[in-house]
């Protein structure tokens, strides 16, 4: 049995109509069914342990206590650490690693309650937007087994469109949760920086990236933003705030709400994406929200240069680490030098290869003012035109320029798969909140709108993202 | 003249061997003409943001500013030579593979 969103089996937990671990033997069910075929999974969790888990949430819910995931089933991208279970981030360069320490979300969902079943594929160390990039192999998307599942959280995102799991956590750092949700009909949000804590996340590029909610429902997204979410001592980034409550949101009033629609954020879109979000914008108009296409972000066509400087550089430093010395993956060569260079060489795939090769660029003497710094100035400038925007109204636009790409369509081309991000990394340079969830189908193909507030407004885009569901009608579908 | 690189000229080249030399990387020698017009072509979308450089702005290297709340303290944190397993250490030490270790 697949159960459509994790509200619904969080009640049937509470009401003791379902046990948790009945919940885990129907998950599991699902994933025999699937996981050949679409290949979500690195690290599927003993199946023995996972029941044993259950059993302790059981006893949990008998001794009256009512964790807020109690018994929920989640999935966890592979660069997000835990102790029980090898973090490899894609990599070949991490197989075999086993952190010595949970991240902090993991902390957050196992006192929650939540049972925790693998880890996810991924781009390698999440540079990618189609998970072809994984060290391991590539994930296929649920709808078409012939297309991506987006990336770099298309594990993560796969594995909800086929009910692998109630609940997922992927990463964003330039859309890398909400262009797998727009490719499989889930929902995924990046929330503010500094609002979920980074303590034990793979960093790519620190100043970006977030660790992001994942489900088939806005609200089911909501009660896993409010479980991760909140201050984290160990995280010198985290804000100086509790966690939200964004799944107690009360609906909005539609006329209370309105949209922006700035042409730079579908323009250049295919004809499918920009007729269903504009029909959807239609609909929701007669719902009520106020809707302007009289809006512009001038400076966001050089929002993906600008991103793609910033993100290069930090992850050339971020993954200058890895040397040999501190993972177990090592090639060894008489000499230092030689060792450092072969195990980065064997242990790094091509495109991460390439954006180290670039990021050292970007930062290298003579070129740092040219690239790094004033990618630096431009973000400054985009940041300051999004912040103007979302003072006013909710900005919305698509979340890819095309429905899901086939298997090798993209990655042979650096600059064609760039370029499924030139509308989500927009909000990873603002730092803003933004949420992905599904508009519509065409010929079978899922599609997604993407909705950004100001910081800390994941409740007011929890609220618009819930009356699209009512509209789209598409609340806790799978494939 | 080092040799032919399809679309990559010469000084492209040497550029590819500085950047492949600095990060301590290297490819297959049939990769290598690949590589260089991919550096190519990003460099050149990269380079798009030189028309930033003169600006008076001030950079903004992440989102904190003025923002959002400034970030609190970090925790006190340590290492243990306990968290990693028996076949990384020797004689309670860190081995060291390329000592001998």
């Amino acid at each position: 049995m697949r159960r459509a969103t994790a509200s619904a089996v969080l009640e049937g937990i509470f009401s003791g109509s379902l046990s948790p671990e009945e919940h885990v033997m129907e998950i599991y069910d699902n994933i025999k069914k699937w996981e050949p075929k679409v290949k979500g999974f690195i690290t599927l969790l003993d199946e023995e342990a996972v029941l044993r888990r259950a059993k302790e949430v059981e006893s949990l819910l008998k001794d009256g206590k009512r964790p807020p995931l109690a018994g929920l089933v989640v999935a966890v991208k592979d660069n997000i650490s835990t102790k029980f279970a090898p973090t490899t981030a894609g990599s070949r360069m991490l197989s075999g690693y086993v952190p010595p320490f949970n991240a902090t979300t993991v902390e957050r969902l196992l006192a929650a309650g939540a049972i925790i079943i693998g880890k996810t594929n991924m781009d390698e160390f999440a540079m990618g937007s189609t998970t072809e990039l994984s060290a391991f192999w590539p994930t296929h998307n649920p709808w078409d087994l012939e297309r991506v599942p987006g990336g770099s959280s298309g594990g993560s995102a796969a594995v909800l469109a086929y009910g692998g799991a109630d609940l997922a956590l992927g990463s964003d750092t330039g859309g890398s949760v909400r262009l797998p949700a727009a490719y499989t009909a889930t929902v995924g949000l990046k929330p503010t920086y500094g609002l979920v804590s980074r303590y034990g996340l793979i960093p790519y590029a620190n100043s970006l990236e977030q660790i992001s909610p994942m489900a088939r429902s806005v609200k089911d997204v909501a009660m896993l933003l409010d479980v991760v979410s909140g201050h984290d001592p160990f995280d010198a980034t985290t804000l100086n705030a509790g966690p939200t409550r964004t799944s107690s949101v009360a609906p909005e009033d539609p006329s209370k709400l309105s949209i922006c629609v700035p042409h730079e954020m579908i323009d250049g879109s295919d004809p499918p994406v920009r007729s269903t979000i504009l029909k959807l914008l239609d609909r929701l108009e007669a719902e009520g929200v106020k809707v302007s296409y009289d809006a512009s972000l001038p400076s966001a066509p050089d929002a993906l240069p600008v991103y793609y400087t910033i993100a290069l550089a930090e992850a050339a430093s971020n993954l200058a680490r890895y040397d040999g010395k501190l993972y177990p993956f090592v090639v060894l060569r008489p000499n230092y030098t030689e060792t450092v260079t072969s195990t980065r060489s064997e242990g790094f795939g091509r495109e991460v290869k390439r954006r180290i090769l670039l990021g050292v660029m970007a930062l290298s003497e003579g070129y740092r003012d040219e690239f790094y710094v004033a990618a630096a100035k431009g973000r400054r400038i985009i940041r300051d035109e999004v912040l103007g925007m979302t003072k006013k109204c909710i900005i919305a636009g698509a979340v890819s320029p095309a429905p899901p790409p086939r298997l090798g369509e993209r990655i042979s081309d650096p600059l064609k798969l760039y370029a499924l991000d030139v509308y989500t990394v927009i909000a990873n340079l603002a730092g803003v909140p933004s949420l992905a969830v599904p508009a519509g189908f065409y010929d079978g193909l899922p599609l997604g709108v993407q909705f950004m507030a100001s910081p800390l407004e994941e409740g007011k885009l929890m609220a618009l993202g819930q009356l699209v569901e009512d509209v789209t009608g598409l609340r806790g579908v799978m494939a | 003249m080092l040799s032919n690189f399809g679309e990559c000229e010469d000084r492209d080249f040497e550029e590819l061997i500085r950047l492949l030399k600095l990060s301590r990387l290297s490819f297959d020698k049939g990769e290598l003409e690949g590589l260089c017009n991919d550096i190519k072509n990003v460099r050149a979308l990269l380079l798009r943001v030189s028309k930033y450089k003169d600006l008076r702005v001030d950079p903004l290297y992440n989102v904190w500013d003025k923002t959002l709340n400034p970030p609190d303290e970090v925790a006190e944190r340590r290492v243990e030579i306990s968290w990693l397993s028996d076949d990384r250490l020797k004689n309670n030490m860190v081995k060291v593979p390329w000592r001998g270790g």
